[in-house]
């Protein structure tokens, strides 16, 4: 092909193409107004742990006690912390013993008071919260702020022929969480 | 091989060349002619041309925070209003409002249609009471948008208006977010998995408008 008629081909072929896309936008077109606005959202959780630390890093599994063997074993104390964000009325504890046949073991608080670790002597009501023969039971006694921990007591309530390993658990539902709310502003 | 044409061939050449000269002669005569009979016409006053605009503007409700206040640890039941008015300051009119939302960061929060967040949308032809929640209509609010999943919201925008936009004059709106209650249980501190528990959306809200219909005019 001459080289006027290639070009003439190659500028109708441009030309082509622009009027498919200029139909195309037209159909695709129109002005759209927008508003926006950006915000975010955050979803709580609830959550609480047994440990014996005093501070963070927690482990997140179950506490594991260990008990001598001995007539009368001394309790031994450990918190349990509200690592979540919401606040709690209630926690389910568990409770298990191995070791010596027919042992038992419970888990109390001291309500109202402070636990004297020295004598075992409670300020408050001693409340026990789950023993080994019922295994777990939900209780109200919880560290309800975010943040916030309680002081717990596990005993054993029998002589002990070999070394016993108590281990304890706490979880939450979301029953055991602050009520819905709803809010305005 | 001469070099010199023959003297035959000489006359064939100067006769091309004298019809070029004739042929470019009259090419010059012939544009001569036009140029002197071209004519013009404009109209003595300018044309205007406008182009219109579509505009929206999104301001807090009447004592609402808006968008702008964040939502944080939200547990499930619970609800939380935010007003916001939205008005068309455009010149051209237009119609089909529309609510979407986008989560630069998605998570279960938006994606998961049943446990993740839900919003409803109720228009009050007046400013709403934000801080109790109410609207001052003797008809009451109108719900626009019923408890619509995010993961929704995200992929099919929501009718607001459906037919023309009104002009200048604002649309009252109160947005609710929602987490359904649901149920999950934590043990020693450790989340179950896929849960809905600290999560975080960054939501973008958008409402949008189209112009009218494209419209041909004669006059």
């Amino acid at each position: 092909m001459p080289r006027a008629g290639r070009a003439i081909a190659v500028a109708g072929a441009l030309l082509g193409v622009l009027g498919i896309s200029t139909a195309k936008l037209a159909i695709a077109g129109g002005t759209a107004g927008n508003a926006t606005a950006a915000q975010t959202v955050t979803s709580g959780t609830w959550k609480a742990l047994p440990t014996t630390l005093g501070s963070p890093p927690y482990l997140t599994q179950s506490l594991v006690l260990t008990f001598l063997l001995g007539a009368s074993p001394p309790p031994q104390y450990f918190w349990v912390v509200n690592t979540g964000s919401l606040t709690l009325s209630g926690a389910t504890y568990t409770v298990g013993i191995t070791g010596t046949p027919g042992a038992s073991a419970s888990i109390a608080a001291c309500v109202g008071g402070t636990w004297n670790e020295s004598t075992g002597a409670c300020s408050g009501t001693i409340t026990t919260l789950v023993t080994t023969a019922a295994g777990s039971a939900a209780s109200a006694v919880v560290p309800a702020a975010a943040g916030s921990s309680i002081r717990l007591r596990a005993s054993v309530t029998s002589a002990l022929t070999i070394a016993d390993v108590v281990t304890v658990g706490v979880s939450v539902s979301r029953s055991q969480v602050r009520a819905a709310t709803s809010s305005n502003s | 091989m001469s070099r010199h044409a023959a003297p035959a061939e000489k006359r064939d050449r100067r006769k091309a060349v004298a019809a070029l000269v004739a042929a470019a002669g009259l090419a010059i005569t012939a544009g001569g002619v036009y140029a002197g009979l071209n004519a013009t016409a404009s109209n003595a006053t300018a044309q205007t041309v406008t182009s219109g605009t579509l505009k929206l503007i999104m301001a807090n409700g009447t004592g609402s925070v808006g968008f702008g206040q964040n939502v944080s640890d939200l547990a499930p039941g619970d609800t939380v209003g935010r007003y916001v008015d939205i008005t068309d300051t455009g010149t051209i009119a237009a119609q089909n409002m529309t609510l979407a939302v986008s989560d630069a960061t998605p998570t279960k929060l938006t994606t998961d249609g049943t446990n993740g967040l839900h919003a409803t949308v109720q228009s009050c032809t007046v400013a709403w009471v934000a801080a109790a929640g109410t609207c001052a209509d003797i008809l009451g609010p109108t719900t626009v948008v019923n408890n619509v999943p995010l993961s929704t919201l995200v992929s099919t925008p929501q009718s607001l208006v459906a037919g023309a936009v009104t002009k200048n004059s604002a649309y009252h709106y109160r947005v609710v977010l929602t987490l359904p209650d649901q149920n999950e249980t934590t043990t020693n501190g450790t989340l179950p998995a896929n849960t809905i528990q600290g999560l975080s959306a960054a939501l973008t809200w958008t409402f949008n408008e189209v112009q009218r219909a494209a419209t041909t005019t004669n006059g």
